[in-house]
């Protein structure tokens, strides 16, 4: 365990009124400081201050927003502010560094994403020797808005580590290191630009032994397999040697697939879990809520974020707090104000560029034409009332089709999980009737091809549905009485099971009614 | 599922699809293709209505609607509901699919059959007559416990 500095606010480099002559003894020792600060952060008051942070705070720079003497909003290139978006944000990532794993960040807009990847990159490539920092993306536009920050901030970080770079290739990589003046090239970190190209180059990282890894805009494409490919690269003896973080904003959740399986299934990732706010039962990743919205931050200070005596120097240092109920009540008269409008593609925007929930990073105002809303409220009474329906499995039982009782659970989730079991039996919302009368039941049917992967998520899907019956009846009627999702290891298994559903609803000697999916 | 010697069970490429795509020549005996984006947009239109169609509305007095139930309170499957609340046009929907195959084939039938059943369906007066109860429906509780292994008639 490491004796941690303490320090005081008036310590910080960003305090400092002046620095060291170059030449002198108290440079070196005044920059062994602040460097011993960056790698292993320090105490104030009784509070850790992770490293990153006191990197990212003193040695960063980037485009941050002022008002000019004129009054006028105007941006310089300053060291960031902090906010509790920092202040998270940070904590994580040092977290998920002690515990060796990795962590996912999906929320708002202008959480300071990408300033903090290009901070962390270069955190990594100016004091960790022989390293390899890789940033990872879906496409190039995206990879670049990151790599122009870290470029620029490159060059603002104080001379006594800014290191020459030996090669210079911001597409590809990014040596840092000495050029002697016999020409003799010192390499001492390195920079790699990678591009997943939206899932299509699945080897992009493979090969490389990252100690720091970012994956920018996880909802652009498939990464997963990516990762996958990375992941020996920075396997130890010891566990992970490198976290990997990966982020994405709502709004930009084009093909998302991959990103909700890694969000919500972070524990077989080895990545850092998370309890829902409103549902203790769901974990998933690191989400950063409307709450944190730009617009409703507040002037106000460390001490009183973490509400410390007032006597503590925490209070010296500033922050932005979010004020979450003026942030909720942005959020709501802003959807109230575009629902009024009758624009559903900008109440959508809204919704998934400052989400209240987690779920709402993933909608998609492209093509999801279906009422989301009720349809998350319909899912919720049924767990609430545990009306999942009954699992069976049907069998041939001298020549009549029989069902038994099973323990097998139908597939829960979507997108299916790696550990989820895909051979599910038949569900059962009400039994059939005994010779049901003509077109009483439909069935729709979706199989899957044989020659797919075994690891395909595509499932052979059989829905039986009871049209109306009797105007009178109470029992089920136009409603989905049955259904079969699975992806059995046999083929013959799935067909099995999906004609001998379809017999039991169809089986009255007049009544042939299906339709199928060629 | 044809090869399997199941054509008896399928429906014929309904004569529907052809009101869709008027001019396709995707011509097949069974079932129904999805290489026309109009059939994918009709199919899910189909679940969409299924979905907001009212099925209860009360009102009060002065006829203002005090309570309104809609199409997708009548599904009761979380996890189509979940696949409806994450549809997109890149992913595996397969239970969206076969839902809404059948919701179509149901509203094409309803036209055509009109409601099934009932006390004035001479058909169904047919299929009970001469039994001992006439229920329509089978109590399933009751097959569920008795016995371990159960015939699902009774």
């Amino acid at each position: 365990m490491i004796n941690l500095k303490n320090i005081d606010y008036k310590d910080w480099y960003i305090n400092q009124k002046r620095i060291p002559d170059k030449s002198s003894e108290e440079h070196r020792e005044f920059f062994n400081h602040h460097k011993e600060l960056c790698l292993n952060g320090a105490m104030m008051d009784g509070v850790y201050i992770n490293p990153f942070l006191y990197w990212h705070l003193n040695f960063w720079n980037t485009e941050v927003d002022i008002i000019d003497e004129r009054g006028r909003i105007s941006q310089k290139y300053a060291n960031p502010y902090l906010r509790d978006n920092e202040w998270v944000i940070t904590n994580e990532i040092d977290r998920a560094q002690n515990e060796r794993k990795g962590l996912v960040i999906l929320g708002i807009r202008r959480l300071a994403k990408s300033v903090l990847e290009s901070s962390y990159i270069a955190w990594g490539a100016t004091f960790d020797e022989n390293s390899q920092n890789v940033i990872a993306g879906l496409n190039s536009p995206d990879i670049k808005l990151i790599t122009d920050k870290i470029d620029k901030g490159l060059n603002f970080i104080p001379e006594a580590w800014r290191w020459q770079r030996i090669e210079d290739n911001w597409k590809n990589q990014v040596t840092l290191g000495i050029k002697t003046k016999s020409g003799e090239r010192i390499p001492y970190s390195s920079i790699l630009i990678r591009n997943l190209d939206e899932g299509n180059n699945e080897e992009a990282i493979a090969g490389t032994k990252p100690r720091k890894l970012i994956i920018d805009e996880i909802g652009k494409g498939s990464f997963l397999r990516g990762l996958q490919a990375a992941i020996p690269g920075f396997t130890t003896p010891f566990g992970w040697g490198c976290s990997p973080i990966l982020t994405g904003t709502g709004g930009d959740m084009k093909r998302f697939m991959d990103a909700k399986s890694l969000m919500f299934d972070v524990d077989n990732f080895n990545f850092l879990t998370y309890n829902n706010s409103k549902d203790t039962s769901r974990i998933h990743g690191l989400f950063i809520s409307n709450k944190y919205r730009m617009e409703a931050k507040e002037d106000s200070s460390l001490g009183a974020f973490l509400n410390v005596p007032l006597s503590s120097e925490l209070h010296q240092v500033k922050m932005l707090v979010s004020n979450e109920e003026k942030a909720n009540a942005l959020t709501v008269s802003n959807l109230e104000r575009l629902k009024k409008a009758g624009d559903r593609i900008a109440y959508l925007k809204e919704k998934m560029y400052y989400p209240q929930e987690v779920d709402d990073i993933f909608l998609n105002e492209d093509t999801n034409i279906f009422d989301i809303e009720s349809a998350k409220r319909q899912k919720s009474r049924l767990l609430q009332q545990l009306r999942t329906g009954t699992p069976v499995i049907l069998f041939q039982d001298e020549g009549k089709i029989s069902h038994e009782f099973t323990d097998k659970l139908p597939i829960s989730n979507f997108p299916l999980k790696n550990s989820d079991l895909k051979d599910a039996p038949v569900v059962i919302y009400e039994f059939p009737i005994e010779n049901p009368p003509y077109g009483l039941y439909v069935a729709g049917v979706d199989p899957y091809r044989q020659g797919q992967s075994a690891y395909s998520s595509s499932l052979g899907s059989v829905y039986i549905y009871k049209r109306m019956h009797s105007l009178m009846d109470e029992k089920y009627q136009d409603m989905f009485v049955a259904s079969y999702c699975a992806r059995p290891d046999k083929k013959e298994t799935w067909e099995e099971q999906a004609r001998m559903l379809i017999n039991i609803t169809m089986l009255a000697p007049f009544v042939r009614m299906m339709i199928f999916l060629l | 599922m044809k090869s399997k010697g199941d054509a008896q069970y399928l429906e014929k490429q309904p004569q529907w699809l052809m009101e869709i795509v008027p001019n396709t020549t995707v011509k097949r005996e069974y079932g129904i293709h999805r290489s026309s984006q109009k059939i994918i947009d009709y199919l899910h239109a189909c679940l969409k209505k299924y979905m907001e169609e009212s099925i209860v509305k009360e009102t009060d007095e002065n006829g203002s609607v005090i309570r309104e139930v809609f199409g997708v309170n009548k599904i009761l499957d979380p996890v189509l509901l979940e696949e409806i609340i994450q549809y997109n046009d890149n992913g595996n929907f397969d239970r969206i699919i076969a839902a809404e195959l059948a919701i179509a084939q149901a509203l094409k039938m309803d036209p055509i059959f009109g409601r099934i059943g009932g006390s004035g369906d001479d058909r169904v007066k047919s299929l009970y007559s001469g039994k001992r109860n006439n229920k329509l429906f089978s109590e399933s509780s009751s097959l569920f416990y008795n016995k371990q292994k159960q015939k699902l008639f009774t």
